[in-house]
């Protein structure tokens, strides 16, 4: 059977996309028709993929072939979020498997909070798991920050849970058509069935539900094989729908508004708990710095509105406190430790450029910004790779958490 | 910590041109060697190997020494009715291998071989509502695919085929708290994602959506105390990255902001000086993709007698300069 060969194949080379490809076309029909066969072959292509994970777990091919399989709606989504949380235990940086496990989380529509939990849980088995901590940023912005609801969260997933879009190739037209057109001129792309079949239902059906929107296309030519596709009901109005399309990008766009303060707080003292177990790792030092940046968000948020005195209040206390930690905590034992020290720069560059130095008693602007010129100084010689990067700083021309989120201004 | 002490200077050989040109020769015609068992892992990628290869020499001032005579008709017979070139011509159509077969024309100056309404037609036919690329029919969605969608149009002069905002759009989605960019909205940042979005953002001159120092900055945290750079915190340094990187700080004009010299004397100590090509780190076995970005890295920090690699195109200066001459009406 030329599907057994494919499969030893793919155990050993799971990048041939062609074998994937060709094991879809195959495929696509049987879960068309459904029942018991459909069933067999979702299971048979779990144990297929798991298989192949096992040997590659970094195969692109491979996740990819899984949620197709898995978006027929035939497995069990609960057994989805176990073996993605395997593959973390054996590779905690593995960002297939990030991406993986937010596209199951996702289907499973499983509370976000419980996903923090989760991310807290990795980070507590190491400190120095970056991948963990850049999913806490992205937890925390959907749960206090989500103003965007563009559908981009969706966007990973979107071509197929949303209606793959395959175009007829009318590229006179600047935007894709919504939907497939029925009457492609053209015989050398796949066109979509005349008839799309109604539009998938939410995700919340997708689990023990025979989602199967899947139809053969068109033979586009007679010297190749049929180039059946995932084309579900095409990209229909109900999709991620079209973003705006006009006006500035500035700054960072996934981010408009900042983590709520008392929830900085709490961040705050998670990364202080993972420098007291290393402080060299570098990971949650760069979270820290979003966090300031979060925190020097909210002043610049509330300038010029009745909420500005107070959040500059928070934010001096803010400021004189972590300015404190970094001192007490870490300078005081090792004054040259590189983070410590390009922190607290950071720091006091912020209390400088706002005047919150009063935190300080009777320190002055002038007094923090030649602290942290005498840091980057110093950093020169303790972290001499970087040396361009602090010499521009010293000039003022490294904005990077003075800048709050991001964005670019203060 | 994921670094070794670099060797000092004087462990370190110079650029073995010749011994990687002779290496890069080896893989001339590698569509001849599929009954070899190690090329059967390879012929999925061969379209992206071969534009690494023939990059490589271009660079090195020896593309002629490649067999271009046989390379361009191999090269047009991966292609597929719909427009789309596979990675060999026994696979399907990808938009990977669209772009690296679009970019070896352009290297060996014979654009006018490929039609390119049919090749911006696949390209366009691939873009999603939401202004993601996908690779295939088969829906993966990845910002590397938006990078090779907007290098292949502009190579053949057919950007208008898409909806350039809207891409832009998505791309904007993708950029993380760091400051740098995943394969889609809410992925972790990675040197080479980072390095397809930077592309995508400067070929539509959109460059303002990165936070540039921020960003800048997290790319110069990759060097390691080996020299080398990494792809991300707490990985280890891997010569590609010179390219990955690189590529993003020459485009955004932070490149002072690594240890040049450090980087050289990694690049150059992964060299094998026997069979010739570059590896991922010091003493593994070298390939073409190590070789070709090893070479690209030290061409982007000037090193001498390599001709310039456009950080956007990825390809050679004076071909980029071709390229819009070429799509520039007269």
């Amino acid at each position: 059977m030329v599907m057994d060969a494919s499969a030893k194949l793919l155990k050993v080379v799971p990048e041939i996309y062609t074998i994937w490809n060709f094991r879809r076309e195959a495929l696509a029909p049987v879960f068309e028709a459904g029942g018991e066969p459909a069933q067999k072959a979702s299971d048979t292509e779990l144990s297929l993929t798991q298989a192949c994970l096992v040997e590659n777990p970094k195969s692109y091919s491979t996740w990819h072939h899984r949620k197709w399989v898995v978006l027929k709606g035939m497995c069990n989504l609960d057994a989805e979020l176990r073996l993605v949380s395997n593959a973390l235990d054996a590779d905690e940086r593995n960002f297939h498997a990030w991406n993986y496990r937010q596209f199951v989380v996702r289907l499973m529509k499983r509370p976000l909070q419980e996903e923090l939990l989760y991310s807290e849980d990795k980070v507590a088995q190491n400190f120095s798991n970056y991948s963990a901590w850049h999913y806490r940023s992205i937890l925390l912005h959907r749960l206090h920050c989500a103003a965007d609801t563009t559908g981009a969260e969706h966007a990973g997933i979107s071509a197929q849970l949303q209606g793959l879009h395959v175009g007829t190739g009318a590229y006179a037209s600047s935007i894709p058509s919504a939907a497939p057109s029925d009457n492609s001129t053209s015989t050398n792309v796949p066109s979509a069935s005349p008839a799309p079949p109604p539009r998938e239902a939410d995700a919340s059906t997708i689990h023990g539900a025979n989602a199967s929107s899947t139809h053969e296309a068109d033979a586009s030519s007679s010297t190749e094989r049929s180039q059946g596709g995932a084309l579900s009901g095409g990209g229909g109005p109900e999709s991620s729908g079209l973003p705006s399309t006009t006006g500035e990008f500035l700054g960072s766009a996934t981010q408009q508004v900042p983590v709520p303060v008392e929830v900085l707080d709490e961040e705050y003292d998670m990364v202080h708990q993972a420098f007291a177990t290393d402080s060299r790792d570098q990971s949650p030092w760069m979270y820290y710095r979003w966090l300031v940046g979060n925190s020097l968000a909210h002043l610049e948020q509330a300038k010029g509105t009745e909420a500005e005195v107070q959040a500059r209040t928070i934010l001096e206390a803010v400021l004189a406190r972590e300015t404190q930690r970094m001192r007490v905590d870490h300078l005081a034992a090792d004054p040259n430790a590189k983070w410590p020290l390009l922190t607290l720069a950071r720091l006091r560059e912020a209390q400088g450029r706002l005047g919150l130095c009063a935190g300080e008693g009777n320190d002055t602007s002038a007094a923090a910004a030649a602290e942290a010129n005498s840091i980057y100084e110093r950093l020169i010689c303790l972290d001499p790779l970087r040396a361009g990067f602090y010499k521009d700083a010293l000039e003022g021309k490294a904005f990077v958490v003075v800048s709050a989120l991001g964005s670019g201004t203060v | 910590m994921a670094g070794q002490v670099s060797k000092p200077s004087t462990d370190v050989p110079p650029l073995l041109a010749e011994k990687h040109a002779e290496y890069v020769r080896s893989f001339s015609k590698i569509w001849e060697s599929t009954d070899k068992i190690e090329f059967v892992a390879t012929e999925h990628f061969w379209m992206s190997g071969m534009y690494w290869g023939l990059s490589a020499m271009a660079l090195l001032g020896r593309l002629e020494d490649m067999d271009l005579q046989a390379i361009v008709p191999w090269v047009l017979s991966c292609q597929h009715s719909n427009g789309g070139f596979g990675g060999s011509s026994r696979n399907d159509p990808h938009m990977l291998y669209t772009l690296s077969a679009v970019q070896i024309l352009a290297l060996c100056d014979q654009l006018d071989l490929v039609d390119a309404d049919k090749v911006a037609n696949y390209v366009a036919s691939l873009q999603q509502p939401n202004g993601s690329f996908v690779g295939d029919q088969w829906g993966e969605v990845d910002t590397r695919f938006t990078y090779c969608a907007l290098l292949c149009l502009s190579v053949i002069g057919r950007t208008s085929a898409i909806d350039v905002n809207a891409a832009v759009h998505f791309i904007a989605q993708c950029k993380n708290f760091d400051g740098g960019f995943g394969c889609t909205p809410g992925n972790e940042s990675h040197a080479g994602q980072v390095f397809t979005c930077i592309g995508s953002l400067s070929l539509t001159d959109k460059l303002q959506v990165v936070d540039r120092d921020l960003f800048c900055w997290w790319l110069c945290e990759r060097q390691t105390s080996s020299g080398g750079l990494n792809g991300r915190p707490e990985k280890l340094q891997d010569v590609c990255y010179s390219w990955w990187c690189m590529s993003c700080l020459s485009i955004l004009g932070r490149l002072h902001w690594i240890d040049q010299k450090a980087l050289t004397n990694f690049i150059l100590s992964c060299q094998d000086d026997e069979d010739g090509g570059i590896s991922d780190r010091p003493d593994d076995m070298a390939d073409i993709y190590h070789t070709f970005f090893g070479i690209a890295g030290l061409s982007l920090m000037g090193y001498p007698d390599l001709k310039a690699i456009d950080p956007t195109w990825a390809l050679p200066c004076e071909v980029v300069a071709r390229i819009k001459a070429r799509n520039t009406p007269a």
